[in-house]
């Protein structure tokens, strides 16, 4: 599939995207205070310190909401539909949106614990999560 | 009172898409020539413009306002700018006011204009509100459509207190109940609770009748002096309060999604500016993009405990005849959403209510109205407007 490449903004977000193709979920901490952060960028939100340090994450988290789409935006997602939109919170503190993948949509929960899954969609490689416990593909 | 800014003229275009011109432009003139004639003025008196931008280009571009008011022969002119999209599109009286309070204007033309459903269509709007309101690194990869982001706050309030599909849709049914006696309004069918209910699923639990319009549509409204204020032909509205505050623009940052203090601090805001009570307004308008927003933004204005939104818009108060009467035009749900144009809209309708216009859908000796329109989302603008 192709459309559903990130428009990157940024040298950090280069980095992030880079390291996603090679399977490895990377958040930033903040050397100062140790909030990590989401999307990633050149200063700490709590502190302000410009402090800085990659961490692989395992990509844990709870899902804090979702929704499960039965009309796509565009032709990209068509082939996806029905797919779920989560935002996660993830247990380093940073809430990300991500697909909910590899299940049906009406095993997905508020407060389901998910872990981070690549996904190769042709033109990029994505972070999405599954549910804990299942494999992913 | 005396020394607010007065709204002494105001009118919609193209709204019926009947009669009025299709294109952005032609919208934005038309409305604004009779917007003007309705103050009994003329261009020539009109020495400031603030405008909004377009949804998407070639339009989409900061320089707008200053091209309207070249258009219509307005120079020297004061001309301010909104963008659409991130700030709340309801900005204009604030703006104007401000200018009249600082001296830099006296007669101020506010003006919004879009023509999304012929320009794009349903199909393509859909396409661009997702790539545009999303984020287009850290979302639109992911698929959510505008309506996903009404999804998710629906699923989170439904999970934190209850509220129901079904609570939901009282408010879409209520919207063409108001929609039916306006004839500008877009959808005048009435419809069920199990219409919406059984309506396609877009994005779960947001359904296609949970969601608002596709409309072309203009609005305008003239802003002067508070000693002009009776001047002209009309029963001046005042503009009472203001008040402004961003919870966030992508919900990925919003805490709560549930929990607005930003809308609160807006509406506390406009409300001590106004020196008017919750209990003193005689109708609200919520911005209505979705019916769960109806029901947030209710909860945090004030106007209900959170949680019991859900139940409190469900009992017919909202509707036509009932107590707590709210988008007298039918919103953005039945009456019209033509993006950047729907907050004007419906402060038009709140204009038209407490000048005694509105015929079948009058709400009897309305004196006061609350307007809130919203930017991306939550962020917000609250407005206040009395006469005598
Ligand atoms: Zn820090």
């Amino acid at each position: 599939m192709s459309g559903r490449k990130p428009v990157i903004t940024s040298s950090a977000a280069q980095h992030f995207w880079d390291e996603c193709a090679k399977g490895r979920y990377l958040l930033q901490q903040c050397t100062n205070c140790q909030t990590f952060r989401y999307p990633p960028g050149p200063i700490c939100w709590n502190c302000a310190s410009d402090g800085v340090e990659w961490v692989e994450s395992p990509g844990r988290g709870t899902i804090f909401t979702f929704t499960t789409i039965g009309r796509a935006p565009s032709e990209e997602f068509k082939p996806y539909v029905p797919y779920t939109v989560a935002l996660v919170d993830l247990d380093e503190g940073p809430r990300v949106m991500g697909n909910v993948i590899d299940c049906a949509p009406e095993d997905i929960s508020i407060d389901a614990r998910v872990e981070v899954a690549f996904e190769d969609v042709g033109d990029a490689v994505l972070p999405q999560f599954v549910l804990s416990g299942a494999t992913a593909s | 009172m005396k020394d607010k800014p007065a709204i002494v003229g105001a009118a919609t275009a193209g709204v019926d898409a009947l009669e009025d011109p299709t294109d952005y432009w032609g919208l934005a003139q038309v409305v604004s020539a009779r917007a003007v004639k309705d103050a009994g003025m003329t261009f020539r008196d009109i020495d400031g413009v603030v405008f909004i931008t377009s949804v998407w280009p070639p339009e989409r571009v900061l320089t707008s306002a200053a091209y309207l008011a070249q258009t219509l022969g307005i120079k020297p002119a004061w001309a301010k700018m909104i963008p659409y999209g991130g700030t709340p599109i309801s900005e204009h009286f604030m703006w104007a006011s401000m200018a009249i309070q600082a001296g830099l204007a006296t007669n101020v033309l506010c003006v919004a204009s879009e023509n999304l459903n012929s320009r794009l269509t349903r199909g393509g709007v859909v396409e661009v509100f997702a790539k545009t309101a999303n984020n287009s690194e850290w979302e639109y990869p992911f698929g959510p459509l505008l309506p996903s982001n009404f999804g998710m706050i629906a699923q989170r309030h439904m999970h934190e207190y209850g509220t129901t599909s079904e609570q939901l849709a009282t408010i879409a049914v209520s919207a063409r109940k108001w929609a039916a006696l306006n004839p500008e309004a877009g959808m005048r069918t009435p419809i069920t609770v199990e219409d919406v209910t059984s309506s396609k699923m877009i994005s779960s639990p947001m359904r296609m009748f949970d969601m608002s319009l596709v409309s072309d549509g203009a609005a305008a409204a003239v802003v002067t002096l508070p000693e002009r204020a009776h001047d002209g032909p009309n029963v001046p509205v005042r503009v009472m309060g203001f008040g402004e505050c961003v919870d966030s623009q992508n919900l990925m940052f919003n805490k709560y999604l549930t929990k607005m203090p930003g809308l609160r601090k807006a509406t506390d805001q406009a409300l001590a500016m106004s020196g008017l009570a919750r209990d003193e307004l005689d109708i609200v308008y919520p911005y209505d993009p979705a019916t769960i927003s109806v029901v947030v933004e209710l909860e945090n204005m004030g106007f209900c405990e959170p949680g019991e939104g859900g139940e409190f818009v469900s009992d017919g108060k909202i509707e036509p005849g009932g107590s707590f009467p709210i988008n007298t035009h039918g919103g953005l749900l039945a009456c019209a959403h033509p993006g950047p144009s729907a907050s004007m809209i419906q402060m038009v309708e709140a204009i038209r209510q407490l000048r005694g216009e509105c015929g079948d859908r009058q709400v009897p000796d309305a004196k006061t109205a609350l307007c809130l329109g919203e930017g991306g989302f939550y962020a917000w603008q609250v407005n206040v407007l009395g006469r005598e």
